[in-house]
């Protein structure tokens, strides 16, 4: 079953065009890499399938919603999750209150948000249960500022994971990870994956990627060049040529 | 010093905590930097005072209305927020509160330089409030929302507050629609702060524009500084100093906005995170007492 | 010609402001009191009896000076703290500066008697006095010197460079530092010679002279663009003739200052980059 189907994406940005009639389908349950040198579009697709950016045609569809005319609330909401490049946990707020927040998704638009409290034993159990499962109950209650990337990293995923997702967006998870916190990342995306949830990740780390996915899709200059397993993807020439050429160039 | 000069002092205080708190939900919550405070606390005191002396409106009447229209501008005048980012964010707010004063002051309406006066005291069962009574009353006003705002921040809401202060993208991604939660942030302010503007047009019976002009508002974010944003306790304390200090030192009177000033340079400089944020640091060196820690275990373990 | 001379008012103002936006970040409302500061220090020291050249040299000279001071013992140090704490700093010493010349030179409106040896320039239809006649002029010459500056010389390229990217330019060996010392010491000498111009023109001079022309200021830069100097050079005339102009038409519905404001507001809402800014998310 198709959890996700991007349809003829195209986004231009000034003179550049971003993407160019981008198509892809991810299965549920799927793990799936986007990956592609450096300018090849990746995170403004994510962007773009998130809510946070327009694009200039096509169709994201999840779920029967063409995600494209919605806020990035209220795609979260549908049960889509995102982490970023740069992480983005909140910084001044403590790993359970990070996860906290993540778990009040489907009430924060509601009146009831006024009424339920965050620290009611139902949020809290499922905080802390989500907080084992990604291995981070010592730093439950040190303020996320103060731990290494590594840690935060997960910490974003765990707070994605409270919002219930079915299908979790991952932009360059590992970057600026050594391989042991790789491997923690590793780890963490198996295990949800197997819990149902339909993973997407855009990275540049090959390791990583290799390990993971199911299946790989390849951009390149903002168009689709290659699709398939990653054993298929790696020894596809036009993959090659485009991540050799653009070494060239550099 | 004479019982009704501390009366008087206890209404100027009770305002200034709602005006203080009202502030600290826009900007220590929300992170909504707004400047221009006053302005709402100007528009709740004139919708009231025109309500009772234009209008002949009963007292509680008006005083439903200020907490409504003030939350109704308030959230027009959030509007900006959505558009505009930080920074920019800052200067429409200053732009909004002398829009507010300049309408004041030139729409006959509102009296003009020479503001709306005879504005009658309340009545209950008859009785008009006196210096006491009024004391009383705006004291418990004050209370009232203090209280309303630790109600608040039990709740999802402070938490979507939070994250959209923390990180604005992120907290679209956990689905805070970021602005509905600045409207909120907005309307809350300026309800309350209308609130305040009743309370203190009630009371000194004239109102003039420059009641509400920036340096006023320069002297609400004060309190919210010294005392500590985002805390709650923090705008209690720096309202109760901001109200007394030029009582206790009398001979500062004459440099009053001198005085603000070198102490909002000083407590940037030193105590960036106000008094109570200070205080927080000194006094534990982990981040939480184990106080809170048991609690989050009991409260997870039933 | 009004429009001419409050819009030269404003840019003088608007340039100091969008190098200190441009590079730090900062909106830096403390500026408002060294305008003030311009006017007042040089009326001081030429009622004590120096030459009028010789007090607006040296008050320039301060007023530079002082902002520069206000850089490297205040702002620096709390430029890590996130963005609200050097705005609330900024208020609180430009609350702080405005009463202190309200406690040293008086609450007082004061004129400048100097007599300015330029002559009146009279055609039909327009009128100039030499007072005005030296503002245009003089904005002009600042103008000129300015652009000479910014992108003519290897000061200019570092206040570019850290402009656009703070970080990489101190990755490339720029001193950073230093070259927002004397950012600060320019932009404080513009909006000091601004208040003096200004002062002479209205002959008043007066401690919260230098409110409203900075909140005009800051829609200057908001005009122009946060962080253009083009824009705001462009803006602040706009804006001169936009005011004089709307003032003149409707001058009975609101006053001339809360135009500038709404205007503000307005194009903020509609175009946050202002005329000539780089779009930023």
């Amino acid at each position: 079953m198709v959890a996700l189907s991007v349809e003829n994406i195209s986004k231009r940005f000034g003179g550049l065009q971003a993407l160019k009639e981008v198509s892809f389908q991810v299965e549920k349950a799927e793990i799936r890499a986007i990956i592609g040198p450096n300018g090849a579009g990746k995170t403004t697709l994510f962007n773009i399938i998130n809510g946070f950016l327009k694009p200039d045609s096509g169709r994201v569809l999840f779920n029967g919603f063409n995600l494209v005319v919605l806020r990035p609330n209220k795609i979260s909401q549908l049960g889509i999750a995102r982490t970023f490049q740069i992480v983005k946990t909140f910084l001044g707020m403590t790993v359970l209150e990070n996860i906290l927040a993540g778990s009040g998704c489907e009430i924060y638009h509601q009146i009831t948000s006024f009424f339920e409290k965050p620290y009611g034993s139902r949020y809290l159990k499922d905080a802390l249960k989500i907080a084992e499962s990604c291995e981070l109950q010592e730093y439950l209650y040190s303020p996320a500022g103060t731990l290494p990337l590594g840690i935060q990293r997960k910490v974003e995923i765990a707070r994605a994971l409270a919002t219930k997702p079915q299908l979790l967006l991952l932009d360059e998870p590992v970057s600026g990870l050594n391989d042991l916190e790789t491997q923690e990342i590793v780890k963490l995306v198996k295990k949800i994956n197997s819990q149902g949830v339909t993973v997407i990740f855009v990275e540049h780390d090959m390791h990583f990627t290799n390990e993971v996915a199911h299946r790989i899709t390849v951009l390149d200059y903002g168009v689709k060049i290659a699709e398939g397993t990653p054993r298929e993807v790696m020894s596809d020439p036009k993959v090659m040529e485009a991540y050799l050429g653009s070494e060239e160039s550099a | 010093m004479s019982l009704d000069y501390l009366l008087t002092i206890t209404v100027f205080m009770s305002v200034n905590v709602i005006l203080a708190t009202s502030l600290n939900v826009l900007i220590g919550f929300a992170g909504q930097v707004s400047l221009g405070h006053a302005a709402f606390f100007g528009i709740g005191a004139y919708t009231s005072a025109i309500l009772t002396v234009k209008v002949g409106v009963d007292y509680w009447w008006a005083l439903v209305l200020s907490i409504i229209i003030g939350g109704l501008i308030g959230s027009l005048l959030g509007l900006p927020s959505l558009r505009v980012r930080e920074d920019f964010l800052v200067l429409a707010t200053i732009g909004m509160n002398f829009v507010v004063v300049s309408i004041f002051n030139y729409v006959p309406f509102f009296g003009g330089p020479y503001g709306i006066i005879s504005i009658p005291r309340p009545k209950f069962f008859g009785h008009t409030f006196g210096t006491r009574a009024y004391a009383m009353y705006a004291l418990i006003w004050a209370v009232a929302v203090v209280l309303f705002v630790i109600f608040l921040s039990k709740r999802y809401v402070r938490m979507g507050f939070d994250a959209l202060r923390e990180n604005e993208d992120a907290a679209e991604s956990i689905g805070v629609s970021s602005p509905r939660y600045k409207i909120y942030a907005f309307t809350i302010a300026g309800a309350l702060a209308g609130l305040a503007g009743n309370l203190w047009a009630h009371y000194m019976t004239v109102i003039f524009p420059d009641n509400f002009s920036f340096p006023v508002s320069i002297s609400i974010i004060t309190m919210v500084v010294i005392g500590g944003l985002g805390t709650i306790t923090g705008p209690i304390i720096g309202a109760v100093l901001v109200t007394i200090l030029p009582e206790l030192l009398r001979f500062i009177q004459d440099y009053r906005m001198f005085v603000y000033g070198m102490i909002i340079v000083f407590t940037m400089l030193f105590m960036p995170s106000g008094i109570m944020g200070f205080l927080r640091g000194v006094s534990n060196g982990s981040t939480f007492s184990r106080k809170y820690i048991q609690k989050i275990r009991r409260i997870a373990g039933s | 010609m009004n429009a001419a001379v409050l819009g030269s008012s404003y840019v003088l103002i608007a340039i100091g402001l969008t190098l200190v936006y441009g590079v730090l970040k900062i909106l830096h409302i403390a500026h408002a009191g060294i305008y003030a500061f311009g006017a007042l220090f040089a009326l001081f020291l030429y009622e004590r009896g120096l030459s009028f050249p010789l007090s607006v040299f040296l008050s320039l000279l301060f007023a530079g000076l002082v902002g520069s001071l206000v850089y490297e013992g205040l702002y620096k140090k709390v430029l890590s703290r996130g963005r609200i704490v050097p705005l609330v700093m900024s208020i609180g010493l430009f609350a702080a500066m405005e009463d202190l010349y309200r406690l040293l030179w008086g609450p007082y409106k004061r004129p400048i008697d100097v007599y300015v040896p330029l002559p009146d320039l009279m055609s039909s239809s327009l009128y100039l006095s030499s007072r005005g006649l030296l503002v245009i002029l003089v904005t002009v010459i600042a103008l000129i010197s300015v652009y000479v500056i910014v992108s003519q010389t290897k000061f200019g390229k570092w206040l570019r460079a850290c402009a656009n990217d703070l970080q990489l330019a101190g990755a490339f060996g720029i001193n950073t530092d230093r070259t927002i010392f004397f950012g600060f010491f320019f932009g404080s000498l513009l909006a000091a010679l601004g208040g003096i111009l200004v002062g002479l023109y209205e002959n008043t001079v007066y401690p919260t002279m230098g409110s409203i022309p900075s909140y005009k200021a800051f829609v200057v830069v908001v005009l122009g663009g946060f962080g253009s100097i083009r824009g705001a050079v462009i803006a602040g005339y706009l804006l001169g003739i936009i005011e004089t102009f709307i003032v003149y038409y409707f001058g009975f519905l609101l006053p001339r200052d809360a135009i500038a404001f709404l205007a503000m507001i307005v194009l903020l809402m509609f175009r946050p980059e202002g005329l000539f800014g780089k779009v930023q998310r």
